[in-house]
């Protein structure tokens, strides 16, 4: 199994730790995996990037047109990326918009009110990797390399002794996994 | 993460005086070896110090004691350090001693993109050249074993995508080493106190040191693709190759393409020199950020990369820039990567509530941008760009001289002189600011001198400053009003910049001063995201009203994140805002007022 995941938005937003999840997960899978990411200025607000390349990579960056998955956690920054996106990849992006691009690759989903609701607004990135595996998600051809429990493995490795933070990160992912992507609330 | 993954293998490797001066992306080294010989018990001295030269030579000097040393620094770092360099590869080392320059291709949060490279070889020094952090590990153990086999020091050079890469590497517990040597000088006053007349000698015997390392096996170029003999090959190093690699294995096109990897850059193993040039028809090579083992390779008619304009000579070579480089080499069209035209970019700024914000604005308002000169430095307020605070930066300590040099430029014709206000944060004033100060004031230039104090070594993570360090009563280890003192300037105030008025009158009367010599205002607040300082600020919440009629000076000239602009009214992000409160004085409408509930 070879993936490559682009992950983007802006400092605060927790890209570090997510892009630390996902690469754990690979990890429990016993697949190899090679994560870099912007640090330095990007801790002053500016924009956060993460290339996460999983089963047997030896360079650290992906190529351009070779993603098979973006999730960007800050919707303007999806059209600075989508040009990593492979064209069989999907882009998931964080917006209340039903659409940030004219690309039907891409796929909005709101992981702020996600994660608002699940009274821990500040998990924007874990409510993102939720939708990975939400309906909508998975309809547009969306197969991250490790399923659903394979995440919660590593989430529970990471917080490891901290139950309740544990417990609250939980509550965010489980919550954006049964998404529906339903929006008829907001069109009427 | 490449930095702990170098920190492990110096543990493991019996290091056991750390120095280093954080610097983007080579910070976390550092720490990383301590936490590790906490975890295994092992005895180690570790120490952030006052700058690069001097963490350089408290461990080399640990070194020529018997204990193997290592210092780690950013490339710029080196640039300080370098004086110590060139003499300490004279004079050579006893137990290993590593220098970690970590470069940073791109730049992604530097002054320059300098090749660390080219400063191994003006020491004549051998320097080793990762390509990931799991091979970063290995060459941590071959630099030991190579420092000591020649009694030199060696660099280790890592890149952004190693120092920040990640990957999992199978680990074994680390032990401490019970082989614990106790340091011992040996005096050689002829070596490690020479004059030039040994100078001389020394300098002859780096060179043998140099040759025979040129031809030093364990450090050899390793063959990592076979292609056809006479055929085109590719010689890379360091992320470059990683780059290469992938795209050889995935391309089938390049599959007959012969690829080495080049462990030590400098010295190029003579033999390995010979067989490539006689062995191949052509031969490119790639490598960040200069053309070190190209200028060792040169041979016009058969050698290409940076030299012939093949490869661009500046910026990181990413995976598509590689791709179109080997295409070009074995004839192929360079592809069309669709890279959109860069939108709107969201630039880095002061954090919301920063001390240093309300700092810049308050001397903006004392000191007009029309009339003055803002001179800056390194670190977090460099950002103060975006308020139009900062007209010029150079270096570390920069900001010093160079308010002296537009005070003594501009004083050739006396009636002529702006205002002159230089900024520079805490760390930087300590690594580098002093010697400019004490020039400043004998010189007799005159301008006032912000020491942004926001006690802590803020842009690189938050590192400890000397002034940070307090001694048994509590008190700082070294005061920076002190050190100002003991420069010679008689005009030092400390004021709270989150007290804006009261800030603003102490500029004001430093202006006054500054008509007779260098004025200094200490402006001191703990900087927020440090979590080692206590944040016991009154703090004000602030809401906007109805004057508000969307004009945008608050976000031009204050530039706060958490001032969020929209088409009828200025809108608060209660998400970002720190309740500093400053912001209540920037609105000449009066349309920001403290929030009543």
């Amino acid at each position: 199994m070879r993936q490559q995941i682009l992950i983007c938005g802006v400092g605060g937003q927790g890209i570090v730790l997510l892009g630390r999840v996902i690469a754990e997960a690979a990890i429990l899978k016993g697949l190899p995996v090679i994560v870099s990411e912007t640090h330095g200025m990007a801790q002053r607000g500016g924009i956060v990037v993460s290339h996460i390349k999983v089963g047997g990579f030896i360079s650290p960056l992906i190529k351009v047109g070779s993603a098979d998955i973006i999730f960007a956690l800050k919707k303007e920054t999806l059209p600075q990326f989508i040009h990593y996106l492979r064209p069989e990849g999907v882009a998931l992006c964080n917006s209340p918009a039903e659409s940030v691009l004219n690309d039907i690759r891409s796929i909005c989903l709101d992981a702020e009110k996600t994660a608002r609701e699940a009274n821990n607004p500040k998990s924007v990135n874990i409510a993102m990797l939720g939708f990975a595996f939400a309906r909508p998600s998975v309809d547009k051809g969306l197969r991250l390399f490790c399923s659903d429990r394979d995440i919660e493995e590593a989430l529970v490795k990471r917080f490891v002794s901290k139950e309740e933070a544990l417990n609250r990160t939980l509550t965010v992912f489980n919550r954006a996994k049964i998404q529906d992507g339903d929006r008829e609330t907001k069109d009427a | 993460m490449g930095n702990e993954a170098i920190a492990l293998a110096l543990s493991q490797e019996g290091c056991r005086v750390a120095l280093a001066y954080p610097g983007t992306p080579s910070s976390e080294i550092l720490p990383a070896f301590k936490k590790w010989c906490e975890y295994t018990g092992a005895s180690a001295y570790v120490q952030w110090a006052i700058n690069e030269k001097v963490a350089f030579e408290i461990a080399y000097t640990a070194s020529i004691a018997g204990l193997r040393a290592m210092v780690a620094m950013k490339q710029v770092g080196l640039n300080v350090a370098s004086d110590a360099l060139m003499s300490g590869a004279y004079m050579g080392v006893k137990a290993g001693f590593l220098v970690i320059s970590a470069d940073d291709p791109g730049p992604h949060s530097s002054q320059t993109e300098q090749d660390s490279r080219f400063m191994a070889m003006i020491a004549k020094v051998p320097v080793l050249d990762p390509s990931s952090p799991s091979i970063s590990m290995e060459m941590v153990r071959m630099a030991y074993e190579l420092s000591e086999t020649y009694e030199i020091p060696v660099m280790l050079r890592p890149t952004t995508r190693v120092c920040h890469g990640s990957q999992d590497i199978a680990v074994v517990t680390p032990k401490a080493r019970q082989d614990l040597q106790k340091a011992v000088f040996h005096k050689e006053t002829s070596r490690w106190a020479s004059t030039p007349a040994f100078r001389l000698i020394q300098h002859r015997a780096l060179n043998e040191k140099i040759t025979k390392i040129g031809l030093y096996q364990d450090t050899r170029p390793r063959l990592l693709n076979s292609g056809k003999r006479g055929g085109p090959a590719i010689v890379s190093s360091g992320v470059a190759l990683a780059n290469l690699f992938d795209l050889i294995m995935e391309e089938k096109a390049f599959r007959d393409l012969t690829l080495y990897q080049v462990v030590q850059p400098y010295p190029l193993h003579r033999e390995f020199i010979n067989e490539i040039i006689r062995n191949f028809g052509s031969v490119l090579v790639i490598e960040e950020t200069s053309p070190v083992i190209e200028f060792q390779l040169a041979r016009a008619d058969k050698v290409r990369g940076r030299l012939d304009g093949l490869i661009p000579q500046a910026g990181e070579l990413t995976p598509e820039i590689v791709e179109n480089t080997v295409r070009s080499f074995v004839g192929l069209t360079p592809k069309a990567f669709s890279i959109p035209s860069k939108g709107p970019t969201r630039r880095p700024s002061l954090c919301p509530g920063c001390p240093h914000r309300a700092s810049l604005y308050a001397i903006k308002k004392v000191f007009p941008s029309s009339k003055s000169i803002y001179t800056s430095d390194i670190g977090c307020y460099t950002l103060g760009i975006n308020l139009k605070a900062v007209d010029t930066f150079i270096c570390m300590g920069g900001a010093i001289s160079q308010a002296s040099g537009f005070y003594h430029a501009c004083g050739l014709a006396a009636d002529d002189i702006p205002l002159i206000i230089a900024t520079i944060g805490d760390s930087t004033f300590f690594h580098a600011g002093i010697p400019p100060l004490i020039d400043a004031v004998v010189s007799g230039a005159r301008f006032v001198l912000v020491i942004l104090d926001n006690n802590t070594t803020a842009m690189t993570g938050n590192q400890p400053t000397p002034a940070s360090r307090l001694d048994e009563k509590g008190r700082p280890k070294v005061s920076i009003e002190r050190v100002v003192k003991g420069c010679g300037v008689t005009y030092c105030k400390v004021a709270n910049p989150y007290n804006l008025m009261g800030f603003i009158d102490t500029l004001k009367g430093a202006q006054r001063a500054s008509k007779k010599g260098v004025a200094v205002v200490i402006s001191r607040a703990p900087c927020l995201m440090d979590k080692g300082q206590k944040d016991d600020r009154k703090t004000t919440k602030v809401t906007i009203n109805e004057h508000c009629d969307g004009c945008g000076y608050c976000l031009r000239e204050f530039e706060c994140p958490a001032l969020i602009p929209s088409t009828k009214k200025t809108l608060i992000d209660y998400t970002l805002c720190n309740h500093c409160g400053v912001c209540l004085h920037v609105c000449p409408k009066g349309a920001i007022e403290v929030a009543t509930s």
